[in-house]
């Protein structure tokens, strides 16, 4: 009968809810980080590699969003993009901080690298997971991000582009070039696993 | 199989494993408790602000209704000295004059006592001399026709009050209040003043 019914706060819209995050509405905010919590969590869990630094960064990213609401423009990107982008100045911060992290040089050996030939057998798919996954801990910080955002959160490029504000064309270079090297471990994997195939 | 398509099958299966990494929910009830709070001293410092500015108004307000009442009152007291004769009052009624007016029987008991043989002649003389027991004539009443009955009347006046009537009143302390006795006419008009103190 009436259409203006209060809506649940599961109903409403991102710009919607925070709205009301900025007059004080708690269930807003538990709306919010029940859509994007785990997400930006899982971003920091996966470059930090450390779950204390991935809850203290999380929760410091949604304070960031509860005191700037006002900076949020529902217009210019998703939500979700704009908390990753806290997240990953958090995070980065916190690099800084502890003095974390290494910023390797980008893989210029790799050129030249052939990815089209793969192994002609597999000695398990559970370790080749297993080892990409170390291979993804061990990239350098900024093709890991780019791996975790585009591969594992499925971000498309512009979107990985807004949130670690680089061009897209960076983007898919760095994604080319993470992708370069966990083939290079994977087929070290498969030539480790066919000499131990050969030698049984 | 082709390795490329072989690390995409491995990605994705590993971004399923990914997608099953839920947000710890320590940090939920610590963000909600923190909205709140944050509200609460968001409100609180707009209240404190708002209260400080009405304040400010207030005072200001004041200020302004003091500022205005005191003009006013200088304005008003100042068109009261320069163009009105002051409205006489009875203060009290007379018991007992201690002095008469000179050319007026010493009988005045009371206000409104009625006074025969009025003579003005009489104030003449008493004014060229300065005799606080004796009632001086009034400039003022210069060209009055003499009153077949006088009234005495007391009365708390300013010295520079006594300007008005024709009387020479020195700069020094003239805002002070004196206790006067006015003989007025039947007509309304003073004749004739003294201090009673």
């Amino acid at each position: 009968m009436f259409k203006w019914q209060r809506r649940s706060p599961s109903e409403k819209s991102d710009a919607v809810l925070v709205q009301a995050l900025r007059l004080g509405d708690g269930e807003a905010m538990a709306e919010l980080y029940r859509r994007h919590g785990a997400l930006v969590y899982r971003y920091v869990l996966r470059v930090g590699r450390d779950a204390s630094i991935a809850e203290e960064v999380t929760q410091e990213v949604f304070l960031v969003l509860l005191r700037q609401a006002e900076n949020f423009d529902a217009e210019r990107a998703a939500l979700s993009t704009w908390l990753c982008g806290i997240a990953r100045r958090q995070l980065w911060k916190h690099f800084d901080r502890f003095d974390q992290v290494e910023l390797a040089e980008l893989d210029d050996e790799l050129r030249g690298i052939s990815t089209s030939g793969g192994p002609e057998e597999w000695l398990s798919r559970k370790e080749a997971v297993a080892t990409v996954r170390e291979g993804i801990d061990q990239l350098p910080v900024l093709l890991k991000e780019v791996i975790v955002l585009c591969e594992l959160e499925e971000f498309t490029y512009e979107q990985a582009s807004v949130v670690l504000a680089v061009p897209v064309g960076t983007v898919r270079s760095r994604l080319h070039r993470a992708k370069a090297k966990l083939a290079l471990v994977l087929r070290g994997f498969s030539v480790c696993a066919e000499k131990e195939r050969k030698i049984r | 199989m082709n390795s490329d398509r072989y690390l995409d099958e491995i990605l994705s299966e590993l971004a399923q494993e990914q997608q099953r990494i839920g947000a710890p929910e320590a940090v939920a009830a610590r963000l909600i408790d923190e909205t709140r709070l944050e509200h609460t001293s968001a409100s609180a410092c707009r209240n404190r602000a708002l209260v400080m500015g009405l304040r400010f108004a207030l005072v200001l307000i004041c200020v302004a209704i003091c500022i205005a009442g005191i003009t006013y009152w200088r304005l008003s007291d100042t068109d009261t000295a320069t163009n009105t004769i002051p409205v006489l009052r009875v203060v009290k009624p007379l018991p007992k004059p201690e002095a008469a007016v000179v050319g007026i029987p010493l009988e005045i008991p009371a206000v409104r006592h009625t006074q025969r043989n009025w003579n003005k002649n009489h104030l003449a003389a008493a004014s060229a001399g300065h005799n606080p027991e004796v009632f001086l004539a009034l400039p003022s009443s210069e060209g009055l026709p003499e009153p077949a009955s006088v009234s005495v009347l007391q009365t708390r006046i300013h010295r520079d009050d006594l300007r008005q009537f024709g009387l020479d009143v020195s700069p020094f302390d003239q805002s002070r209040a004196l206790l006067a006795e006015f003989v007025i006419g039947e007509d309304g008009l003073p004749r004739a003043v003294r201090i009673v103190r």
